[in-house]
């Protein structure tokens, strides 16, 4: 019987790691504490998630190339969830993972620039250029949306919304995923659908595996 | 060439006109091809042409033909599946076709797969052609018709570009469709790139974190041995993407674990699956795990009604022979010749005294429902699995069987019968209703044994079986008086009372006898050898009492004497009838084991004390499941599960829900199931714990590890 236990040691520890991958896979879990982060903005200051602690925090990821992306700043859409969201104190963030060199990637200057020239009202662009950010939360397309509590719990992890093209036309027909989860958490509400399918461009990030 | 050369000025004319004729044939055969009807024009995009094929030039009305959206994106380029994978959109293609022309879904061609850091996609790349089938309604009246249509697709390298087309062409019809000689080679090109559609059984079913698909063909299997093999799911958020998953293989069975996607959603139904190896490339429909083991919908409805439909035929006819019956029929005989002296109220008496009939079945069947329910709140339940049950029925049946041969006689006096049933053949709706109880009562004796048949049937039924079972049964004993009042002359046709009617009933001691040879089969199965010997010493004691009782009916021998007797004789029959119960459990599992068979039957009892003892594994499982069967022969009549279960000390509990036991079906709500298979581990101090319904060697016994160090 001893000898039997040391023998299922190893097969339970080898079990408990594989249980313990899975968990830091998916650290990025609907219900439970967001990952945080530290990831510096376009005037050189850093922004952990504690710093938002009592706020609830919107994360949009983006590529300013990305057809998906341009569909919702070219019809203002992004914008407008920006407004409507900051002038609620929501700390919305815009992350951008592309690494050096790939669509998407821009200096802080040019971002700054993409802020104005699009009329854009994020709390922040934040430069995740090596994607770590981006791969705590499973971020994977962009626009890629999230929504964290004041409590830090994730509430929304997903697509903006229910139409998966890159067709201007269907924003409106579209059924808003995020912007009624972020309504439902700044209303102390359940949101309805918490996960949904992310869909947009891949987020490009630093190596290829 | 010569000539040409060295032409003389005539020559050099003709051939000229010749030339020039022959280039202005040329020219206009290029224009042809151009506008060609069974190409649309192509369209150019950014990194990608689209265009339009047909596969006939002339197509005929009530007729199918095939189309072809071609894409030719750029080298390196890619368009996307039905799944796109983590990111990218399926190709889609909306029609405008005029009224009475149909259009089929696409034929996608076999998807690749390509990773882009973490995550991954599938699509084409290179010349893809999604093909759709048209179909021309027969009335279809237009000499040309109209094919147009707008694709939509994201074409991708490193990043991505939506796109479009709008593409039509028009095709004459005739009364013949005819090849388009110029797209041959395209569509052969197309349906190369088609995956084989197989019809190989696939189930998938979603636990946790863990999505697994389980395909039951040996080709499948054969496919998974070459290492590029890959299962492309057609279900959007379903499975991660990027990981190549878990491979098992057992016999005949493939089974693939993947990640659940992190953004799944629920998934409805059934789906396409590509298998594709470095060989072979296969498609086939995925279905919920749950439909394959579910008796109900479908399957329920092809299998169990005829069943039903053939107990209730039984149950008709049975009520026939009760008529037949030497107690009942002088009866019959009586009522039907008041019935016929009464021809005003023929029609009336006899459906009042049928009503009765039924009605007191009905009772009966509620009663023993209710006996049924009580017991069950009691803790014994009534089922075909408990030795217990099956002991009893071989004891009843054959007691049914020695009374049916003339061994013995039930205490009855057929004058009273006659009597009774003479007097109350008068008048009255209320009369005749009551007819119809006293004859069902009154005639117990006699058809007390046919009744036994269908009480032991009906105790392991469903309710409303049961009470429709018993219904039926009325109606067939009622059947004659019913046909009497709606036919005056069918009194005629009756058979009269006689000798024929004892024999009659000597025969029908045959069946009983052969049901208790069933019976004990099956007991001998659950119990083992010594078991059924010593139910068998309770057979032949009880025979011997029965034969006692009879002789004491015929008045022989000194009555205190035999009394005593036969009341030792009797206790002799319990007491081995007891000692073969009490024998099964311990050669049930010596027997279990010389059979190499390591599991037990189940039942609330054997739970309950199975789980006093230690670890339990519940296994619940159907001979019309082929997951379950997959699943035993896959990761527990295995080897390895073998070992572990023994290494554990588990108990391995295995309930038959074959015939939908309703012990089983009340545990398998418990766990909000209403099919099997259904695996639960009860672990000593833990909450049970129900696994997926598809297992494997590896999934058992990390959950049983899990369990047993919970760490």
């Amino acid at each position: 019987m001893f000898t039997r236990k040391l023998i299922k040691r190893p097969v339970v520890a080898a079990v408990l790691a594989a249980c313990a991958f899975t968990l830091t896979a998916q650290a990025a879990e609907i219900g439970q504490a967001a990952p945080d982060f530290r990831v510096v903005d376009t005037a050189g200051n850093y922004h952990t998630l504690s710093d938002f602690s009592g706020q609830t925090v919107v994360l949009e990821w983006t590529n300013h190339d990305c057809p998906f992306v341009v569909k919702h700043y070219a019809t203002n859409n992004m914008q407008s969830l920006q407004q409507e969201m900051t002038a609620e104190d929501v700390a919305w963030l815009t992350v951008i993972s592309s690494y050096p060199g790939t669509q998407g990637h821009v200096s802080p200057e040019q971002a700054d620039e993409l802020t104005r020239s699009r009329g854009a009202a994020p709390t922040a662009v934040l430069l995740d250029e090596q994607g770590d950010m981006g791969r705590a939360y499973s971020a994977r397309v962009t626009p890629h949306m999230y929504v964290i509590d004041g409590d830090g719990v994730l509430r929304y992890a997903g697509g903006i919304d229910s139409i998966a093209s890159a067709n201007h036309a269907d924003v409106e027909r579209a059924d808003p995923y995020f912007a009624n989860a972020a309504r439902a958490v700044l209303a102390g509400e359940e949101v309805e659908r918490s996960v949904t399918r992310p869909y947009g461009c891949t987020i490009k990030y630093s190596d290829a595996d | 060439m010569r000539a040409k050369q060295h032409p003389i000025r005539f020559f050099m004319r003709v051939s000229t006109v010749l030339w020039l004729g022959l280039a202005i044939l040329i020219t206009s055969a290029t224009a042809a091809e151009v506008n060609s009807p069974t190409r649309s024009p192509v369209v150019e995009q950014p990194h990608l042409d689209a265009q339009l094929l047909t596969e006939h030039s002339t197509v005929a009305a009530g007729e199918s033909f095939w189309v072809s959206v071609k894409l030719v994106p750029e080298q390196g380029w890619h368009t996307y599946w039905i799944n796109p994978g983590d990111s990218g959109l399926a190709t889609q293609i909306e029609w405008q076709l005029p009224d009475g022309v149909e259009v089929g879904p696409i034929v996608w061609p076999t998807a690749e797969k390509y990773r882009i850091g973490p995550l991954a996609n599938y699509g084409f790349e290179g010349p893809t052609y999604l093909l759709q089938r048209i179909h021309i309604a027969a009335d279809y009246s237009h000499d040309s018709l109209e094919l147009s249509n707008r694709v939509d697709w994201l074409v991708c390298e490193e990043y991505c570009i939506p796109g479009h087309a709008e593409l039509s062409l028009q095709l004459p019809l005739a009364n013949e469709s005819v090849v388009a000689t110029d797209n041959q080679d395209s569509f052969a090109q197309a349906r190369n790139n088609l995956p084989e559609p197989v019809e190989w059984p696939i189930f998938y079913d979603v636990d946790g974190n863990t999505v697994t698909f389980m395909v039951e063909h040996a080709d499948a299997v054969a496919m998974a041995n070459d290492g590029d093999f890959y299962l492309f799911a057609g279900a959007g958020e379903l499975v991660e993407h990027a990981e190549q998953g878990q491979v098992e293989i057992s016999d005949n069975t493939l089974i693939v674990q993947r990640t659940r996607n992190a953004y799944y959603y629920g998934v409805d139904g059934d789906f396409p699956v590509q298998l594709v190896n470095s060989e072979r490339a296969v498609e086939l429909r995925a279905r919920p795990v749950a439909e394959s083991g579910m008796p109900s919908d479908s399957r329920q409805s092809s299998t169990g009604s005829p069943r039903l439909a053939l107990v209730l035929t039984f149950a008709f006819l049975g009520g026939l022979i009760l008529n037949l019956m030497p107690c009942v029929f002088p009866v019959l005989s009586l009522k039907a010749l008041a019935v016929a002296n009464h021809a005003e109220r023929r029609l009336a008496d006899s459906l009042w005294y049928s009503l009765g009939v039924i009605a007191t079945f009905v009772a009966i069947a509620a009663l023993l429902l209710a006996l049924r329910a009580s017991g069950a709140a009691l803790g014994w339940g009534f089922q075909l699995q408990s030795p217990w049950l099956i002991a009893l029925l071989a004891l009843l049946f054959t007691a049914i069987g020695l009374n049916l041969s003339g061994l013995y006689q039930m205490a009855t006096s057929v004058s009273r019968l006659g009597n009774m049933a003479s007097g109350s053949a008068q008048s009255g709706a209320r009369q005749s209703f009551a007819t119809g109880v006293l004859a069902v009562v009154i005639a117990s004796p006699c058809t007390a044994p046919f009744m036994g048949v269908a009480l032991g049937f009906a105790i392991v039924q469903p309710a409303p079986i049961a009470l429709l079972v018993f219904a039926v049964l009325g109606l067939g004993l009622a059947f004659p008086f019913l046909l009497l009042g709606v036919i005056p002359g069918a009194a005629r046709i009756l058979p009269k009372p006689g000798a024929w009617m004892d024999s009659f009933k000597q025969w029908m001691a045959i069946p009983m006898y052969l049901t208790v040879v069933w019976l004990l089969w099956v007991f001998t199965r659950q119990a083992g050898a010594n078991a059924q010997a010593m139910l068998l010493v309770a057979l032949v004691l009880m025979a011997a009492s029965l034969w006692l009782y009879g002789r004491q009916q015929m008045g022989s021998g000194k009555a205190v004497i035999n009394r005593i007797v036969l009341l030792v004789m009797l206790l002799l029959t319990a007491a081995s009838g007891y000692a073969a119960i009490a024998l099964q459990t311990t050669s049930g599992t010596s027997a279990a084991q010389a059979q190499n068979q390591h599991w037990q039957a189940w039942s609330p009892d054997s739970l309950h004390s199975a789980r006093e003892q230690g670890p339990v594994f519940v296994n619940m499982t159907a001979d019309w499941c082929i997951t379950c069967l997959a699943n035993e022969r896959v990761a527990l009549n295995t080897d390895s599960t073998r070992t572990l279960f023994n290494d554990y000390n588990i108990t391995y509990l295995k309930g038959d829900w074959t015939l939908q036991d309703p012990a089983i079906t009340e545990y398998l709500a418990q766990y909000g199931r209403n099919g099997v298979p259904l695996y639960v581990i009860y672990w000593p101090g833990e909450d049970p714990q129900v696994l997926p319904q598809i297992l494997t060697n590896n999934l058992v016994r990390e959950r049983i590890q899990l369990l047993a160090d919970p760490v």
